[in-house]
């Protein structure tokens, strides 16, 4: 990799990075594997950096990558705490001690996911859904679930939701 | 204030508190890259320097070809059994027919090889392997291969891999104990003629403590191991002329079902013929 590479790979992790753990906190729940998915996207994207496929949007991309396997993940522990197989993934104990984030914790990782992608990184309905590789519709879909039990979690009123991702 | 504007602020606010020493995570990041390349570095060699080695004692015409590294602008060879030959084959592959070499000691010359049919939209990492997805695609899917197995390692999250008996039914039993995987129960199955047992193995997650499943063993430097969890393989565990091969269809979990059982069906077609350093 030339040293000109090298310099502007290092400019998009310094300016991604930290954003990307974000995203990936909020649907892990779990800072070490958060880092853990972050980092092995930034891998993965540094591997392509000097190579003959041309990232257009590296920001994104990494961003997609570690999204994407962060749900997984966060599927996987849920199925085998469901199954009994593992112990209790959900590290409530490392959470910081706030209702909105644990609240988080209890939607469906897609959902969680649409929710980080959304508010916390303030992307739009299509974006979160090119990231997500679903249509717009259903990011609609968890979104407008995700806020429905969240307001009613944080006590708010059911009839404060609105609608302004339509 | 809405609520989606309590939600954003509140997340923002509740999230602060993540701020990750960034030169740090950069230095970690680049050690892992540097520590791959290498590794991929040395199997390369390793694998080039056996194969021109057996290459040149059987005397074989264009022995030197095992002295390049992988090339991804050369063709395929077409000369074993009618069939393309995979190795030392770097790219994507036209749909066709493929003889595909063991991932074992010596490059796997001294094993039965694997004829397999391949459709469109496949590709070849070095040649031992058919794999789902496509260079430069933002995640591998899949892929087919064959591995003469002599270790397990009982626990995918440590160094050691542990030597196996030599039957079927050992290995079938090795895999099954793996800790931290879940397997079928292995069922009698034929595969081209050659009766063998049947099983899938799926890898637990990932974690902090354990960033790479180490699965299998074929070979000094060929473990069979993913920094992703998750992977769903199928095992057809074979006595091939007395020789005790696995062949491996590994499902990545961001396959669709299609997907899946192409990968499959591509194992289904196997045919093995004569070892090539025999």
């Amino acid at each position: 990799m030339r040293r000109s590479q090298q310099v502007e790979f290092e400019w998009v992790f310094r300016s991604t990075y930290p954003s990307v753990l974000r995203t990936t906190f909020l649907i892990l729940h779990d800072r070490g594997r958060a880092e853990e998915v972050t980092q092995d996207a930034f891998l993965h994207l540094y591997e392509r950096w000097g190579g003959v496929v041309h990232i257009d949007h590296p920001s994104a991309w990494v961003r997609k990558v570690a999204t994407r396997a962060a749900v997984r993940q966060a599927r996987l522990a849920r199925v085998r705490r469901s199954a009994g197989q593992d112990e209790e993934v959900m590290a409530w104990d490392q959470l910081p001690d706030v209702d909105l984030v644990r609240a988080v914790a209890s939607l469906a990782p897609q959902q969680r996911a649409a929710v980080a992608l959304y508010y916390l990184e303030d992307l739009p309905v299509e974006e979160v859904a090119h990231l997500l590789g679903v249509s717009a519709s259903t990011v609609k879909q968890h979104l407008h679930r995700a806020r429905a039990r969240l307001a009613t979690m944080l006590s708010a009123s059911p009839e404060e939701v609105t609608h302004d991702v339509d | 204030m809405s609520i989606d504007e309590q939600l954003r602020t509140r997340l923002v606010a509740e999230t602060e508190h993540l701020v990750p020493d960034l030169e740090l995570e950069l230095a970690r990041t680049l050690r892992r890259a540097q520590r791959r390349r290498h590794a991929r570095t040395a199997v390369v060699a390793a694998v080039a320097a056996a194969v021109a080695g057996v290459a040149w004692l059987a005397g074989v015409p264009g022995a030197d070809r095992a002295d390049r590294p992988v090339d991804p602008a050369r063709s395929p060879d077409s000369s074993i059994t009618g069939a393309t030959d995979l190795v030392g084959y770097r790219g994507p592959l036209e749909p066709g027919r493929y003889s595909m070499a063991a991932w074992g000691p010596d490059g796997g010359t001294t094993l039965p090889r694997a004829v397999l049919e391949v459709p469109e939209g496949y590709f070849s990492n070095g040649g031992w392997a058919v794999d789902a997805g496509g260079p430069g695609e933002i995640e591998q899917l899949g892929e087919v291969m064959v591995w003469p197995v002599t270790h397990v390692f009982t626990d995918p999250c440590d160094t050691r891999p542990a030597r196996v008996g030599p039957t079927l039914r050992d290995l079938a039993l090795a895999l099954t104990d793996q800790t931290g995987t879940t397997t079928t129960r292995p069922r009698p199955v034929t595969l081209d003629g050659h009766r063998g047992l049947y099983l899938e193995l799926t890898t637990g997650a990932t974690h902090a403590g354990c960033t790479r499943l180490d699965l299998w063993h074929s070979a000094p430097d060929n473990d069979y191991g993913q920094d992703t969890g998750g992977i769903v393989h199928h095992l057809w565990i074979l006595d091939v002329d007395d020789t005790r091969l696995v062949v491996a269809v590994s499902n990545y979990p961001d396959q669709t079902p299609a997907q899946h059982q192409e990968l499959i069906d591509i194992a289904e077609t196997i045919h093995f013929t004569e070892p090539t350093g025999s």
